[in-house]
């Protein structure tokens, strides 16, 4: 009973804090309310049954490398022939899931953040994907290094190319101030 | 003739620059230190300026992250933790 009891407080005090943003990053990855619930209970259940054997360093990035696992597992059992290549698998689905619904606006500058969403839907996925983990799901650069499974300089470059982007678009519709873009 | 530039918090806007996105990520900015940094933007309009766009974009995108989250799939995934946790207690 009380290794019973510890387990279950671990994974209270490590695992339910995080199912906000785990479902953040599921639907990030699968464009989809069900199937980021389904990735999420999934994650929770193979975090239940490892809850023993993990060491209480970085919660998150432990659930996110479970998540990612989880979801590569569900991609090959979906289209096998996109597995090569993890990063490239993921950006493929979001192609094929095409765009997400329109978030509700509840905004301090309807325009500004109409302009912003735009922006962000014109990037390139693997630029937007990298962006949506950072500033949407609020990841880290190492979170969302392991969860896409891409060097966290990867992410970095792709980062400052995706704001610059969308900087250069803003200033372009006379949004920013003018001046380097860099 | 020669210029001496102005850096302020005795930082070059250059490393500012380079530097800046990390600093809005809360992510490490070594090796130049955060207090610096913070006085150089205070100080440099341009690179205040361009911080506060970066900020904006940043805080734009984290509204939208929020709106679109879905209050009866966390509700249910909530529970479903939680029904875990009271099954490994009993």
């Amino acid at each position: 009973m009380g290794v019973n009891e510890s387990a279950s407080a671990a994974f209270e005090k490590y695992v339910l804090p995080e199912v906000d943003v785990l479902y953040r990053v599921a639907y990030s990855l699968t464009r989809n309310a069900s199937d980021a619930e389904d990735l999420v209970q999934d994650t929770m259940l193979r975090a239940y049954r490892a809850i023993e054997r993990f060491d209480g360093r970085y919660p998150r990035a432990w659930l996110l490398t479970i998540l990612r696992n989880a979801q590569v597992n569900r991609v090959r059992r979906k289209r096998p022939e996109l597995l090569r290549d993890p990063d490239t698998a993921l950006e493929r689905l979001r192609d094929e899931a095409g765009e997400a619904g329109e978030p509700e606006s509840l905004v301090v500058d309807a325009t500004f953040d109409a302009r912003i969403e735009q922006a962000f839907r014109d990037l390139p996925d693997k630029f937007r994907i990298v962006l949506e983990m950072v500033d949407l799901n609020g990841l880290s650069y190492q979170e969302t290094a392991e969860t896409l499974d891409v060097p966290v300089g990867t992410i970095m470059s792709r980062l400052h190319r995706a704001r610059t982007r969308i900087r250069k678009q803003l200033t372009a519709e006379g949004l920013g101030p003018k001046g380097s873009t860099r | 003739m020669i210029f001496k530039r102005k850096r302020p918090g005795g930082l070059s806007c250059r490393d500012v620059g380079k530097n800046l996105q990390s600093y809005l990520d809360r992510e490490t900015v070594e090796p130049l230190s955060v207090s610096q940094l913070e006085q150089h933007l205070e100080l440099c309009r341009q690179c205040g300026l361009e911080a506060e766009v970066y900020r904006s974009i940043k805080e734009s995108l984290a509204r939208a992250g929020r709106a679109q989250d879905d209050a009866g799939s966390l509700d249910r995934l909530r529970a479903f933790g939680q029904k875990l946790v009271e099954e490994d207690s009993t």
